[in-house]
């Protein structure tokens, strides 16, 4: 083994042993969660099972009112109880969560310093139980109880509170593909290129799911198909939506567009390619003739003097600010002095020489300092999503810091 | 055939676009264009799916210098689609219970919730974010203040670094709020004065946001305009016909 293999070696083991010290004495990446159960029962009248269906009246009625209830909104459902309606339908229960782990691991970081188990907190009520036992023992004392108290008790409005092994994993996953990335400052490495790999794969699958059911299910079947769609992924669906067949031209050139894939006929996607490049140009030229040429002209007019008024507390005007008039002017003049020097530069119908060439020249100065000022700009967002990642890194998963 | 038909259509497309902007009987003409286009666009991933599929099976065939990285490309993939196309531990909408495939396909704690938020996310924001090392590494090998016009674009870069962090604060930190004092010496009839836009945090907004830059930016944009309506006219007059290809 060669020197730095042996260093790679070491640094490995000791931080993987640093991690597992880590992650059995604290609460790096752990991730808390709430569940809310969910438990529908289909209601009905009692009556309605006793009356006969009366199908020769094709006006009247035959099915009766029914509704969905929440069981675990409504655990009572008195209607039931008194008769009045009955179950026809009971589905799976099911529970959905949330993180709370901003909520949870507080309060455990409180327990942990007033000397008690924070394992405690997932479970409320024993958790109170607890601390007056602590402070009947006199571990604590009656602030202490006080607060830890209400601590707790901010969490009883939760059904069920539990660490997620799922959203736990996740972290550490997170935390991988972090470091897989980041380990490409030192050189190309096959962590990196895993990591590369998986981004590649994942991205592609989550604009084609996205895309499904985003655009394709809201935009196209529903629009072909409403009745299916009623009864499957859209039940919102208005019952009198008539289906639009002229929706059957984009299906169309969906297939037309895939032909590229087949082995012969290729040629055929070029119709689809059309009508998005036709699409493309028509909305472009209005909108940049709106929004940018237009628009930035008429936003480009601005006064070259602007008073600026101070105003008391009472409302009333006090006088004109030198200064900030001086400012305000000052910044008005370099923005039209900027926009027209710059358009001069961007003029290429006449040569810049004379005073076309000078005035082009201070058009560069101004187009400098405006790319000086956009690169500080995106260095300074890049630090800022770096700062994120490094807050996720010692806050949630390693637990150094408050978690974001 | 092959270039008549699509740039007929090229040629129709773009004009209905562009006269459902002026005559109000077909506005519902651009509405449709408009969700034609994003259909469409549904179908060119599908597209972009099946090349990927299709690319990286051929590697994994011929044993590429690399393949195994395919496999973790399309194991990745598909893994996704899967997950995210049969709404893996997605629960129905509260609101229509009986429809089991009626919920939110980004729902927290679904499997395909789970795969943006610990997969998907932290590699794109972590690959974004290392752009600030290559950025700054590259700023520093290729801004050098030759001339004029490169010291101008080194100091505005400078001083709007230096104003987005708390140096920029703490070092105009000093420069007073007020003037008051000094137009009391000068006799000027006074008003609350604000110096603080010369505090280099001030500075900084007014160089990106609002001065110079919203006057360069301005007469880029305009600029931008100009091209992109002169290609889109080349387009739809079918003078540029490059989309069309060679045969």
């Amino acid at each position: 083994m060669n020197r730095e293999k042996l260093i790679w070696t070491i640094i490995f083991v000791i931080g993987v042993g640093a991690l597992g010290w880590r992650f059995f004495t604290t609460n790096m990446s752990m991730t808390y969660v709430a569940g809310t159960d969910y438990e529908f029962v289909e209601v009905g009248p009692a009556q309605s099972s006793d009356a006969p269906a009366q199908p020769s009246d094709k006006d009247a009625k035959t099915e009766p009112e029914t509704r969905w209830v929440n069981l675990a909104e409504d655990p009572d459902l008195k209607e039931v109880q008194s008769g009045q309606e009955k179950v026809i339908k009971k589905l799976e229960p099911w529970t959905t969560y949330r993180d709370i782990s901003m909520e949870v691991l507080p309060i455990q970081s409180a327990f942990k310093s007033a000397g008690l188990d924070p394992s405690l907190v997932l479970d409320p009520v024993d958790a109170k139980r607890q601390i007056d036992v602590a402070a009947q023992d006199g571990l604590i004392n009656d602030t202490q109880k006080t607060d830890l108290s209400m601590r707790v008790g901010a969490l009883e409005r939760y059904p069920e509170v539990g660490l997620s092994w799922q959203r736990t994993l996740g972290v550490w996953i997170a935390a991988f593909f972090t470091l897989a990335i980041m380990s490409f400052l030192y050189r190309d490495n096959p962590f990196y290129k895993v990591a590369e790999a998986v981004v590649i794969g994942a991205s592609a699958g989550y604009v084609m799911v996205a895309g499904f059911w985003t655009t394709f299910v809201k935009n196209l079947l529903v629009v072909l198909f409403p009745g299916a769609m009623r009864e499957s992924l859209v039940p919102g669906l208005k019952a009198d939506q008539a289906p639009d067949y002229i929706y059957i031209i984009p299906l169309i050139m969906i297939v037309l567009l895939l032909w590229r894939l087949a082995p012969k006929g290729g040629w055929i996607s070029r119709w689809p390619l059309a009508f998005f490049i036709g699409v493309t140009a028509g909305f472009r030229l209005i909108g940049y003739l709106e929004a940018d040429f237009l628009g930035q002209i008429a936003a480009g007019v601005i006064p070259l003097y602007v008073p600026v008024e101070v105003v008391s507390a009472s409302g009333t005007v006090e006088g004109v600010s030198a200064w900030l008039t001086i400012w305000a002017s000052f910044s008005n003049i370099v923005i039209t002095l900027a926009t027209l020097t710059g358009l001069v530069y961007f003029f290429f119908s006449v040569e810049h020489r004379g005073i076309v060439g000078r005035t082009a020249k201070v058009g560069i100065w101004f187009l400098m300092v405006a790319f000086g000022a956009m690169f500080g700009f995106t260095v300074m967002g890049r630090i800022a999503l770096l700062s994120q990642r490094l807050e996720f890194m010692f806050g949630n998963w390693l637990d150094l810091i408050q978690r974001i | 055939m092959k270039r008549t038909i699509p740039l007929l259509i090229a040629i129709v497309a773009g004009f209905v676009v562009i006269l459902s902007t002026f005559v109000p009987y077909t506005e519902s003409w651009g509405e449709k264009g408009m969700i034609w286009f994003d259909i469409l666009a549904v179908g060119a991933f599908v597209l972009g799916g099946g090349n990927l599929l299709k690319l990286h099976l051929e590697k994994i065939s011929g044993q590429r210098p690399g393949w195994m990285y395919s496999v973790i490309i399309i194991l990745s993939f598909v893994i996704t689609l899967v997950i995210g196309l049969l709404e893996v531990g997605v629960h129905p909408n509260p609101m229509y219970p009986e429809y089991a495939w009626a919920g939110n396909y980004l729902e927290e704690g679904a499997g395909f919730w789970w795969i943006y938020q610990y997969v998907i996310y932290p590699l794109t924001s972590t690959m974004f974010a290392m752009l600030a090392f290559y950025v700054a590494s590259a700023a520093f090998r290729a801004f050098r203040a030759k001339n004029f016009e490169a010291t101008l674009l080194l100091v505005t870069a400078f001083i709007v670094l230096l104003g987005r962090t708390y140096a920029g604060v703490w070092l105009s930190a000093w420069i007073p709020p007020t003037m008051v004092d000094i137009c009391d010496f000068f006799n000027i009839a006074t008003t609350v004065e604000d110096w603080r836009t010369l505090r280099i945090d001030r500075l900084t907004e007014w160089l990106a946001l609002d001065g110079p830059t919203k006057g360069a930016g301005r007469a880029i944009l305009i600029g931008i305009a100009l091209g992109v309506v002169s290609v889109s006219l080349k387009i739809l007059l079918g003078v540029d016909r490059s989309y069309l290809g060679q045969d």
